[in-house]
């Protein structure tokens, strides 16, 4: 049952920009089972598209360096996508590994029929007549619930509401069944009762045609109710992975406190003031050598500034990297559950 | 669609009466007489014979009343002033098709060249290519076409007497007068490509097609064409009522007879019906483009294409 699909270590990622080079994926080790759900939750510029990018080869060539000096590997089934040609990569994007995007009113081509831009995929990477290509795409578009599928099939992006528009990205996406799927915040941009009917969809696909997703978001109400797995990165690191629950249960970093505490509970009333993180995160064209997170932290102490905490690990499926879980670290004041295996 | 087309045509149509008013009012409130001009010292009575016959003698408004008259019912510009015996609409018939051969040849090269360097700019973004056309853009762009056109006559008709310094009637005549009419067109069709271009490749869904599997050139050719094309649309329209009318200033440098030496002309004679006559030519044609540019970007762009044909 679990076997890995992707494994991808030691990856890092860093852009030359006009203001010096910055280091936007800094050694990121995570693997994805056949047909789970990996979310990777983080604040905006935390590197969490970054990573994803890299898997499918969408950075910009020229400004990108991947890997750096340890030696990156993005496993695919094994293979190393890193060292594959350009025209290898082409042949796996869109057919192996899907992607869909934050914006549904911009990722599609607005002079282009729908039905040409889900079929194009399938064109591309089968042998096929264009009909069946649009025959194929057309039961695409039923698969993701588009009433008038065949009528629908010839008009344009701007005819097509935002949820509508993410659900023919989805087809897109899945036309040729990919065996894995990243979403790439798919429901940002969407408004609140159309973001659940997305990922019931996603979710509902994805057991359909046996996929494994790699869930990209800041939304944490979004994961609780899909995810399998959970990691949390902050300034091009993973600070903590694990369950669902031991995430929203029994999270042992304080920035995965942090974000679960910023979003809103059913029973908060009026009078209460929701918590919001202080500051902003670091200068990652100057990354500092400690813990990142350390300047925000309440719990900061000095060492987190000079020293990268070593990555803890409580369970299975549950490390963390932080200095609170080091033997030697003063546990007083902290919450009760977030001590793991010293309680 | 025709309910649009027919709108479109009714504004063009008033856009072209008033016009027609303004420019005949306008001319008729310049400083100047086209007879004095024309025949200067005359007796009293021949001067008169003369107005009369152009209708000089009426008052301004009889005069407009007429003038409307005869060009809706006839499509008369009226006799020019100068050009004792040929009407306006003569000048038009016997010029237009010399201004337009040479506009048409350059507006072809300006289109093709431009958008080819302009595309070749934008995919090579600052590598060497993209830096020579830009430098040569500017140029092209700041060098006036008669500077150029001097510059060709002296070398490849002077100096290598490749083709004829000037004249009309061979298709070596041809050569000069498009080369310096096309060059400021190319630059700005490159320029304008390239920014079109650049924008559209920055866009999502050029990333979405990637990320299907397009090839750099697939993408190239069913996402980045179409959309970069959008705006060029727009500039083709006028430029294309532009050729008719030509340019004064090469017309004048290679000797061509075309209509654009007759305007500059036609203003300094004080020819008023010429002026006038031209003036509604070149606005019919300036009108029928813009409503041909709005079909245009119909076809190239579908949002705009629905639009129109919702009720």
């Amino acid at each position: 049952m679990d076997e890995k699909i992707l494994e991808v270590r030691n990856l890092s990622v860093s852009f030359h920009t006009y203001a010096g080079t910055s280091h936007a994926v800094r050694g990121v080790d995570f693997y994805l089972n056949k047909g789970e759900t990996l979310a990777i939750v983080g604040e905006s510029g935390c590197g969490k598209t970054v990573t994803s990018k890299a898997i499918m080869g969408l950075l910009p060539m020229e400004q990108t360096e991947i890997g750096g000096s340890e030696g990156a590997e993005i496993l695919f089934n094994g293979e190393d996508l890193l060292k594959k040609s350009e025209n290898e990569m082409t042949a796996i994007r869109g057919s192996k590994i899907s992607m869909i995007f934050q914006d549904p009113m911009t990722s599609l081509n607005p002079t282009m029929r729908i039905g040409e831009q889900i079929a194009e995929s399938i064109l591309i990477h089968n042998e096929i007549s264009k009909a069946d290509a649009l025959k194929k795409a057309l039961e695409m578009l039923e698969m993701v619930k588009i009433p008038n599928a065949a009528q629908r099939l010839k008009q344009y992006p701007f005819e097509f509401s935002g949820g509508m528009r993410q659900r023919a990205m989805i087809a897109v996406a899945l036309a040729c069944r990919p065996e894995i799927l990243i979403a790439d915040e798919p429901t940002t941009a969407l408004d609140v009762t159309i973001q659940a009917q997305i990922m019931d969809l996603i979710g509902e696909l994805q057991k359909e045609l046996n996929m494994a997703v790699i869930l990209v978001t800041h939304d944490l109400g979004v994961v609780a109710s899909v995810a399998d797995r959970i990691q949390v990165m902050y300034a091009g690191k993973i600070v903590e992975r694990g369950s669902v629950d031991e995430i929203f249960y029994q999270s042992t970093h304080p920035y995965t406190r942090a974000l679960l505490s910023s979003v809103p509970k059913i029973h908060t009333n009026n009078k209460e003031t929701l918590y919001s993180l202080k500051g902003t995160p670091p200068d990652l064209i100057h990354p500092p050598t400690g813990c990142a997170f350390a300047p925000r932290c309440e719990y900061g102490m000095r060492i987190c500034r000079n020293k990268y905490p070593e990555t803890v690990k409580f369970s299975e499926t549950q490390e963390c990297s932080c200095w609170l879980h080091h033997p030697k670290a003063d546990h007083s004041g902290l919450p009760e559950n977030m001590v793991r295996g010293n309680r | 669609m025709l309910k649009f087309l027919g709108k479109r045509l009714a504004f063009g149509i008033l856009t072209l009466f008033l016009i027609a008013t303004a420019t005949f009012f306008l001319v008729a409130g310049a400083p100047g007489d086209p007879i004095a001009a024309k025949v200067g010292q005359m007796p009293e009575q021949a001067q008169e014979i003369i107005s009369a016959k152009y209708g000089l003698d009426k008052p301004l408004f009889q005069r407009y009343a007429l003038y409307m008259k005869n060009l809706v019912t006839k499509g008369d510009f009226g006799e020019s002033i100068i050009y004792t015996g040929k009407t306006a609409n003569d000048v038009i018939k016997e010029n237009t098709m010399v201004s337009a051969k040479i506009g048409l040849i350059a507006l072809v090269f300006q289109v093709s060249i431009g958008l080819s360097l302009g595309l070749v700019s934008a995919l090579k973004r600052g590598k060497a290519a993209d830096h020579v056309i830009r430098v040569l853009v500017v140029l092209a762009i700041c060098v006036p076409s008669f500077v150029f056109a001097a510059v060709l006559q002296y070398f490849l008709a002077f100096k290598w007497k490749l083709v004829p310094v000037f004249g009309w009637g061979q298709w070596t005549n041809y050569v000069l007068p498009v080369a310096a009419y096309a060059l400021g067109g190319i630059a700005s069709y490159t320029k304008y490509m390239r920014s079109s271009t650049l924008g559209v490749i920055g866009e999502d869904y050029i990333v979405t097609a990637k990320a299907k599997g397009c090839t750099s050139r697939r993408t190239l050719r069913k996402h980045v064409l179409r959309n970069s094309l959008i705006p060029i649309v727009t500039m083709v329209g006028p430029a294309l009522s532009g050729i008719f009318a030509g340019s004064f200033v090469i017309e004048k440098m290679f000797a061509i007879p075309g209509l654009g030496f007759y305007y500059v002309k036609a203003v300094s004679d004080n020819d008023y019906t010429m002026i006038i006559g031209l003036t509604i030519f070149f606005a019919m044609l300036f009108v029928g483009a813009l409503i041909l540019v709005d079909i245009l970007y119909g076809i190239v762009d579908p949002r705009i294409r629905v639009a129109k044909g919702s009720k």
